[in-house]
């Protein structure tokens, strides 16, 4: 960990003295970055791999990019070969390699305030670093996060690029669909203007047929990893597996990337050396994660995901599964999709999907992280807690900032941890 | 505004309710009046904090602002900084010479430390008729009786570096209770400030409570952080959870050296912070007693990656730019 945040320490120096382009820095390390993952599984270090190329690509200055919230609908910028970038996930990239006190310093500057979450409050300081170049287009949902709307709008704005907000209502009705689609629609028109790629629709559908392939990936993904047992993954490798499920939807690369996380539980026969034992004990305690992970190194995941007593086998967002597109109707089905997410409208629908994925992967317990400034996780979670528990769960929440380790105590959460753990009883 | 005539715009927010904070990004740059930031809970937590902030940005709007009395008829002039930590005293005479100093720990009563500091003045000969004017200034600044004016030490240290160096300077003082950093303009008046949040993150309070917590003097933690070679970072900023993450450091075998830089060394970036708030630029100058502490102004030096002067005695910046006021009347 400390070679790979000093190498990242040394390309962020080199790019922001303008000596690399953030293009060829992110080459350089995804070059190095074989030897800093050589302890996780194939199956993991195939998909580091894949993800560190989509993003050098997508920062090339030969590439249209955009910047895009977490739970945008990529495929209609990859109709326009568009690549989105996802700036909650350059924050939590930028994060795990020890960045973060540099772009929220930058946010800091700028009046950003401080009580926001550091995800957004980073991609502020992103934004103004000048680091990831200049987008085609800036585009945000309401979908997850009440931060999106003003931080994209004010990324757009500092770029000078074009803004799309896309609203996403909370009732899944013909008249919602219809509001969304009648966005999505606008928002099309907005991206064929500015690519000058006209005549979109046999693009589009091309996407949506590759979406399905992926959807129909994840499926298998979800059926196969509910009984998995080998230690190819890190739970939260697994949580961050919901970051490319969205912004390479719409291009091959995420079926292949969905497939190869299969072929891996099927038939790979090396672990991730994190883990002491190739396969998880039948008798561990199985927890379930909630909302967002960490994105720095913790030690928490020692006292909660070894595989020798505890495992989280499952997270809230990764497993989030969707019905095939309808080709007849793109729009309106890309529309159904972000309305139906289980993070939007009533929280019964968010305790419901839990609840499902908690029986399918057979968990006893459940954690939350209520990361800083997210007022979805703090505001919902005393209700969340008292209906999971009500459904047969254990549930602990804790405190923490998920991109800025700062903010965070170790040796609080251990204590809590702990205490969670030991609760159970002995087995 | 216009037709109102409005000099400066307050923008309060509550706490958590983002939104505000943009509103007052876009009326900094646009609204072509000064602008301030305050935050609220809907109760007042910090009012030692808030009125600092509103009262340096009214002095700002208003030159010469602060409760006027009725002048002394004695020939020095009087600035008394109460601090969260010590009451200084500075007594210059009219041709801006310094005559006396004196310094005292504050303790719990503002009152007391400020009688004896004035003691210890008319113990150095100078009596309470020879003085014509006090400002009082510091956190103690309105508990101070017999001030013939308040200011606030935001513009007592802006007005205290401009005399001792004798140009605009980014100013930064790291005191008991709060840093800051102050941008003096040309003309030796405050252009803008920066104060930390409510909590004692990047505070002399944090240094002391690390220091405890390691069991040795402040003296002797800054003479620890000089002596490592490496720094052990230390990343919480919070002291609760600093505390709790030395213990575990101390406990895991780390030296106790490279902790104590490691604590410097965070303080000094998150005081960086607030001079890039304020658009800080050399040359950078340091007040306060914390500026004696030589491993963090050698920390703030590669944090700002500039040099940082340091007079002789910072702790009386404050204090002579009251003594200052006093003599401007």
């Amino acid at each position: 960990m400390r070679a790979k945040k000093y190498v990242a320490k040394k390309l962020y120096r080199s790019v922001s003295k303008g000596g690399l382009t953030f293009h060829g820095a992110s080459r350089l390390f995804r070059m190095c970055d074989a030897y800093f993952s050589r302890k996780k599984s194939p199956a993991a270090r195939c998909g580091n791999r894949a993800l560190l190329k989509y993003i050098s690509e997508a920062t090339s200055s030969e590439v249209k990019g955009a910047w895009t919230s977490i739970l945008f609908p990529a495929e209609i910028l990859h109709t326009f070969d568009i690549h989105p970038i996802t700036l909650e996930v350059m924050s939590g990239m930028f994060s795990s390699i020890g960045l973060s006190p540099m772009f929220l310093g930058m946010a800091e500057e700028m009046d950003v305030p401080p009580a926001m979450c550091s995800f957004h409050r980073m991609l502020m300081g992103i934004s103004k670093s000048g680091i990831l170049g200049t987008p085609a287009v800036v585009g945000s949902t309401s979908l997850l996060c009440d931060g999106n709307l003003k931080t994209f709008a004010e990324a757009a704005k500092e770029q000078r690029v074009p803004f799309i907000f896309i609203d996403i209502p909370y009732e899944e009705s013909a008249d919602g669909i219809d509001y969304v689609k009648g966005q999505l629609k606008d928002a099309m028109k907005a991206l064929s203007e500015a690519t000058g790629v006209k005549g979109y629709t046999e693009r589009l559908r091309r996407m949506l047929e590759n979406a399905n392939r992926a959807f129909a990936a994840l499926r298998r993904f979800y059926d196969l990893y509910c009984v998995n047992r080998k230690n190819l993954f890190r739970a939260h490798e697994v949580a961050n597996f919901a970051f490319p499920n969205h912004f390479l939807l719409g291009r091959k690369e995420l079926v292949r990337m969905v497939e190869r996380r299969c072929r891996g539980v099927r038939s790979d026969t090396k672990r991730d050396r994190f883990f002491s034992e190739m396969y998880t004990g039948e008798k561990v305690r199985r927890l379930m994660w909630l909302h967002i992970v960490p994105q720095y190194d913790t030690p928490i995941w020692k006292i909660i995901d070894n595989g020798g007593t505890s495992r989280v086998v499952c997270d809230e967002y990764s497993t989030v599964l969707y019905d095939d597109y309808d080709l007849s109707d793109p729009l309106g089905s890309i529309a159904a999709r972000l309305i139906k997410h289980p993070s939007n409208g009533p929280l019964e629908r968010r305790i419901e999907h839990i609840v499902k994925v908690a029986r399918d992967f057979n968990v006893e317990g459940m954690i939350h992280y209520s990361s800083w400034g997210c007022h979805q996780a703090s505001g919902n979670v005393s209700i969340l807690g008292r209906e999971l528990e009500a459904a047969g769960f254990k549930f602990l929440n804790i405190n923490g900032d998920a991109a800025d380790q700062r903010n965070s105590s170790f040796e609080q959460h251990r204590t809590r941890l702990e205490a969670f753990l030991e609760s159970y009883g002995q087995k | 505004m216009e037709n109102e005539g409005i000099a400066g715009i307050v923008v309060n927010a509550i706490k958590f309710c983002d939104f505000h904070h943009f509103d007052y990004r876009y009326l900094k740059e646009h609204a072509g009046v000064p602008a301030l930031m305050i935050e609220h809970e809907l109760e007042v937590n910090s009012e030692g904090q808030l009125m600092t902030r509103l009262e340096a940005f009214f002095e700002g709007l208003k030159k010469n602002a602060g409760i006027k009395a009725k002048a002394g008829s004695g020939k020095y002039f009087v600035g008394l900084d109460s601090g969260s930590h010590a009451t200084k005293l500075v007594c210059i005479d009219g041709n801006k010479n310094i005559v006396a100093r004196h310094i005292v720990p504050t303790g719990t009563s503002v009152k007391r430390s400020v009688g004896e500091v004035l003691k210890e003045l008319e113990g150095a000969g100078i009596a309470r008729k020879d003085v014509k004017r006090i400002v009082a200034t510091g956190y103690g600044r309105n508990n101070v009786e017999g001030a013939d004016e308040i200011i606030t030490e935001i513009s007592c240290h802006a007005a205290g570096a401009y005399h001792l160096l004798g140009k605009p300077a980014t100013v930064i003082d790291i005191g008991g209770q709060d840093s800051k950093a102050i941008k003096i303009g040309e003309d030796g008046t405050v252009r803008s400030f920066a104060m930390n949040d409510k909590c004692a993150a990047g505070t002399g309070r944090f240094l002391e409570v690390m220091a405890a917590k390691m069991d040795v003097g402040l003296d002797e933690f800054a003479k620890l952080a000089m002596r490592a070679r490496n720094t052990v970072p230390v990343s919480s900023m919070c002291s609760v959870f600093a505390e709790s993450e030395v213990i575990s450091l101390v406990a895991a075998g780390a030296s106790k050296d490279e902790i104590a830089k490691g604590i410097h060394s965070a303080i000094a970036e998150r005081t960086v912070s607030l001079a890039r708030r304020i658009n800080g630029a050399p040359p950078y100058y340091m007040a306060g007693g914390v500026a004696k502490n030589k491993c963090l102004v050698s920390e703030l030096k590669r944090c700002l990656n500039s040099d940082i002067e340091v007079v002789e005695e910072p702790q009386f910046t404050g204090a002579l730019g009251a003594a200052l006021f006093a003599l401007k009347g």
